[in-house]
């Protein structure tokens, strides 16, 4: 979500759904485990999300350097 | 605003990597307060996330990449006595002596057939405690550095010691259902080190009777790999036949030096043209293993050999003080 596009109003709305409670609702219902990062002046939460941990690095003997790969989701409309 | 610290493709440890995504979330939080300021929405609860995430990443993982960076290997325990949280006592004591005892064995025996003085040099092996880490049981390990006082030759040994130890996990990954895979011998190509190396993993190998129902082994230069129960039987099955099946019949004469406290193994040393041989003794009583420590034998068997032909590993058939008649070694 940026921080200069769109109206406050759809921020406090989307924010609503990236609480700790939200989450764990959400976490609950779909199985799904979902945050609301905010973006501004290049920031890129989804690098946290493809570095390898310590224990799936120590288990495949990876690097700190090696980054998993990420799924980008779009809408489909047929 | 203040970016990432931790670049992909840069050289960082793991401690550097659990601060880079510590910073993503101070980030993130730094954010919504911009936007609490701006737009007067209440993100309390979006911080409290951030915040619950924060502790998590610290609480789970900066532990193991502090042992991660300051390890040369890392041992990992499996099993009730290693629940998450906390360890049993038990379980933490089999397993830092086990490791010490196998370490310190391996280094003995491998400098012994390097042609060194492994009982001596093996106490000079310095082994220092990297760390514990909790989340089932982490435990690393340091070779600290050779003394500076030793031979040149015995430096080099005790740096191969540290590099043998640290190819077992690569080995494991030889281990097949119910035999070891041909390709070991390329793995570890001097017969008689890659013995050593094969009873250190069975001797690591959990039993299961202290709670550590498989014991994970990693370094450095390689990544985690597991002994348990199954290990345990193809190990002791190949420890006990010729893995080479090419092997020659030789006859050597020699000083015999005890290696292992399991008495099927001791090292021929000060053999003409040779240096120093591993013996495997099969059956041999306590009593007539000790009796030959520190003699002069000739022994006959069948040996295999380095890349170069040099015999390094002899399997037994008779052993008898140099000079007297042959008795069967088994």
């Amino acid at each position: 979500m940026s921080l200069v596009q769109g109206s406050a109003e759809a921020r406090r709305a989307l924010l609503g759904l990236g609480g700790a409670s939200a989450h764990d609702r959400i976490g609950r219902t779909y199985g799904v485990d979902f945050y609301i990062t905010l973006v501004e002046g290049g920031s890129d939460f989804s690098l946290f999300f493809r570095y390898v941990g310590e224990k799936t690095a120590q288990a495949k003997n990876l690097h700190t350097r090696d980054l998993r790969g990420t799924v980008r989701v779009t809408e489909w409309n047929t | 605003m203040e970016h990432v610290i931790f670049k992909p493709g840069s050289e960082r440890s793991w401690v550097d990597q659990v601060h880079a995504r510590a910073a993503l979330i101070h980030e993130q939080i730094a954010l919504l307060k911009k936007v609490e300021a701006q737009d007067g929405i209440d993100v309390s609860g979006n911080i409290d996330l951030w915040r619950d995430k924060l502790a998590s990443l610290y609480a789970s993982e900066y532990a193991l990449a502090g042992l991660l960076d300051s390890s040369d290997m890392v041992f990992h325990a499996e099993g009730p006595g290693a629940a998450h949280g906390h360890p049993s006592l038990a379980s933490l004591n089999w397993l830092s002596s086990s490791v010490e005892r196998q370490l310190k064995q391996l280094a003995a025996a491998m400098l012994d057939s390097l042609g060194a003085d492994g009982r001596t040099l093996s106490k000079s092996l310095d082994l220092r405690l990297s760390g514990i880490a909790p989340g089932s049981l982490f435990l690393g390990v340091r070779y600290a550095p050779v003394p500076a006082d030793l031979l040149p030759q015995d430096s080099e040994a005790m740096q191969a010691v540290a590099s043998g130890a640290m190819a077992l996990p690569s080995l494991v990954r030889y281990i097949e259902d119910e035999a070891l895979d041909a390709g070991i011998r390329e793995a570890s190509p001097d017969p008689a080190i890659l013995d050593a190396q094969l009873a250190a993993l069975l001797k690591l190998a959990p039993t299961g009777t202290k709670g550590i129902h498989s014991l994970g082994m990693s370094s450095r230069i390689n990544g985690e790999a597991i002994v348990g129960q199954r290990e345990r039987v193809v190990l002791r099955d190949a420890l006990s036949r010729p893995l080479d099946k090419a092997m020659k019949p030789g006859s050597f004469v020699g000083q015999v030096r005890e290696t292992d406290l399991d008495r099927t193994r001791v090292t021929l040393r000060q053999v003409a043209g040779v240096g120093a041989i591993r013996c495997v003794l099969r059956d041999m009583s306590a009593a007539d293993a000790k009796r030959l420590i520190g003699e002069t034998v000739e022994v006959r068997g069948r040996y295999a050999a380095d890349r170069e032909g040099r015999p390094r590993l002899l399997y037994v058939e008779s052993i008898h003080p140099s000079g007297q008649m042959a008795l069967p070694a088994a």
